[in-house]
């Protein structure tokens, strides 16, 4: 059980098999002053393994690992250190890494090229509560709510698990905003609260896709007869 | 000839032609009625015996092929299925005839002249009934009129006197035209049926050649933008660090660039479902990092532009393209501190406006001298039925890329 932080120090791991993205890491994070780099391993076997030991508050793993998917490293870790920000280590941040991320439990991403202050930025950000949104994205997660919305008008009443997970107006508004170009800065200053705030909607935004996605697989699971009722 | 027609058609055809019969006959439930009437009209205290036997037995038979029917028309039915079920439902079909046949054994002779011309009407019905339902598959209509009318022919010549004799060669002859429509229909409807079967081919085939077809083009489409920027940045940066002319930060930048360019030519190929604001919104999202390196602020004025629906991938990347190339002469060439990127309806074209607040340049010279860029620009922009011109003072540069609303339909 990760214990709740106080702007101590933030805790992170690695788990990247590129080893000049790690030296990138190492670099940037010894440079500031609260952000620990605790742990810094190269495989899904030793990613897993790290679940073993003390919690951390950012974990950052990139997919493409030599021994396995680092999918199942973040669901491993959602699932056994709920309050753990998970961050996916994306050469593009295209749309189908980071989404496969966002439904296993990730709440973020980072652009393996992004400049050293920026990779900190971002950490302390993520673990604030706020998390990062491209353009493309934000449409994606729009399409998805509004076919989820076309499925809800066609399911019937006897489905138990209701996809009724929806996106608020004020939700839809930002996202709409970032799908125009409007920075985080911007779309505060036109909707009157402040940017770290447009930042925790989308973070809301990410849960509620984790659990739409979710409950789509049970649902899916059940109308197959894989699970019993 | 006769026989020709009688053989079964390849599976796929067969199960068409069979499903025909199948969904015919489900429809004619009623005729279970017909018995207990004609028992209630016939019986006498002589055949009323056998003929309620009769009634029940017909009864049996129909309702057991209704639910033959009705099981094989809700499962799956596959092609290899269907020549077993035929033979099947010519058996069962069999069956059926010789008992409505058998309806004429048991009457004449104890029913009135009159009364029997009640059965000939009964056997008249059923075969023109069976004709319409059976006619796709002519050999099951042959499995379920033939015995009625064997049987009644020979009743009727065995009773003797003309009217009977008459009524047992006019039974046999009306089998036989019936046997001729039913072919003639047979074959009308297996040609229609194998049309269908024949168009469903041709479209997956078109489908098939489609698909490469695109993915060829898409292939072609990449290379030559890798070619020309990402190729052509690689190789001239490899030339001058070979001679030492570079230095490591300019190196890196070089490095940078490219990424940019690959970053984008990917974001290309996502859809924008016809949105440039969510285009202009992702070029922002990739280049906004280094304007903002360079301390360069950048003034978002995007308003609400009509759908352009021409923006598949290749337009995309040549937008982006050229969008890219402007945010990098501004970045390159200028002293700029401030970026304006606007959007705006103007007609029947949208304009995109980037205005930089930079030191200017002579338009009219750079367009004569200043290298491939803004005549590359220039023909990018054409290529996509748009048009890019360039406004600057001492006060700073003003690009403007318009775009059509509407692609003209290429004859």
């Amino acid at each position: 059980m990760s214990q709740p932080t106080n702007n101590s120090l933030i805790r992170v791991a690695l788990i990247d098999d590129d080893i000049g993205f790690q030296i990138a890491m190492m670099d940037a994070l010894a440079t500031s002053s609260n952000i620990a780099l605790l742990t810094v391993v190269g495989t899904q076997a030793l990613g897993l393994s790290i679940l073993n030991g003390p919690s951390v508050d950012v974990l950052i793993v990139d997919l493409g690992l030599p021994d396995g998917s680092g999918i199942d490293i973040i669901r491993a870790t959602h699932a056994k250190w709920p309050d753990c920000n998970i961050m996916v280590s994306t050469t593009f941040g295209d749309e189908l890494h980071v989404m496969q991320s966002l439904e296993a439990g990730a709440t973020g991403y980072l652009l393996k090229d992004s400049e050293p202050k920026n990779l900190i930025d971002e950490i302390r950000s993520l673990h604030n509560g706020g998390s990062p949104i491209s353009p493309l994205i934000a449409r994606k997660i729009l399409t998805r709510f509004r076919n989820e919305n076309k499925k809800n008008v066609t399911l019937n009443e006897k489905a138990s698990v209701k996809l009724n997970v929806g996106l608020s107006m004020r939700e839809q508004e930002v996202l709409e905003y970032i799908t125009k170009g409007f920075s985080s800065n911007e779309i505060a200053g036109l909707i009157s609260v402040s940017p770290h705030t447009i930042l925790t909607y989308v973070r809301r935004i990410y849960t509620k896709l984790k659990v739409t996605s979710k409950a789509e697989a049970i649902y899916e699971a059940r109308s197959q007869g894989l699970l019993d009722n | 000839m006769i026989l020709n027609s009688l053989r079964f058609s390849e599976d796929s055809l067969l199960l068409e032609q069979l499903r025909l019969v199948l969904g015919n006959f489900r429809s004619t439930f009623p005729v279970v009625l017909l018995p207990i009437l004609l028992y209630w009209a016939l019986s006498n205290p002589i055949n009323s015996i056998p003929l309620g036997w009769w009634c029940v037995a017909v009864i049996l038979s129909h309702v057991n092929l209704q639910f033959f029917t009705r099981r094989k028309l809700s499962s799956n039915l596959q092609a290899n299925q269907a020549r077993k079920i035929v033979w099947i439902l010519s058996i069962l079909n069999v069956i059926d005839g010789a008992l409505w046949g058998s309806l004429c054994w048991l009457t004449a002779g104890t029913v009135s002249q009159a009364d029997f011309i009640l059965v000939f009407a009964v056997f008249t019905g059923m075969l023109g009934g069976g004709l319409a339902t059976q006619s796709p598959v002519p050999l099951l209509f042959v499995a379920f009129a033939a015995p009625q009318a064997l049987e009644l022919s020979t009743k009727l010549w065995l009773l003797g006197g003309p009217i009977y004799v008459t009524m047992s060669l006019g039974a046999l002859l009306y089998l036989i035209t019936l046997l001729g429509q039913a072919i003639n229909s047979a074959r009308a409807t297996s040609d229609a049926i194998q049309v269908r079967i024949d168009l469903t081919e041709t479209h997956a085939k078109l489908r098939k050649i489609e698909h490469k077809q695109t993915l060829e083009h898409e292939r072609q489409r990449l290379m030559q933008d890798m070619h020309d920027g990402l190729g052509s940045s690689l190789i001239s940066a490899l030339r001058v660090v070979e001679r030492g002319k570079m230095n490591d930060v300019e190196v890196a930048l070089v490095l940078k660039g490219c990424i940019d360019d690959l970053k984008l030519a990917i974001d290309s190929m996502e859809s924008v479902d016809d949105n440039l604001l969510l285009l202009l919104a992702n070029l922002r999202f990739r280049l906004g990092p280094r304007l903002e390196s360079m301390d360069i602020t950048l003034i978002w004025q995007v308003e609400n532009v009509p759908a352009l629906d021409w923006l598949d991938p290749r337009n995309s990347l040549h937008i982006l393209r050229i969008l890219q190339e402007v945010f990098t002469n501004i970045i390159k060439h200028t002293n700029s501190s401030k970026v304006h990127v606007a959007t705006r309806t103007h007609g029947d074209s949208v304009v995109v406006s980037i205005t930089d607040n930079g030191q200017g340049f002579e338009v009219s010279k750079a367009l004569m001298s200043r290298g491939k860029g803004m005549s590359g620009q220039r023909s990018r922009a054409a290529g996509i039925g748009g048009d890019i011109n360039w406004r600057s003072s001492h006060i700073g540069t003003c690009v403007s890329l318009s775009l059509p609303i509407k692609q003209p339909i290429i004859p």
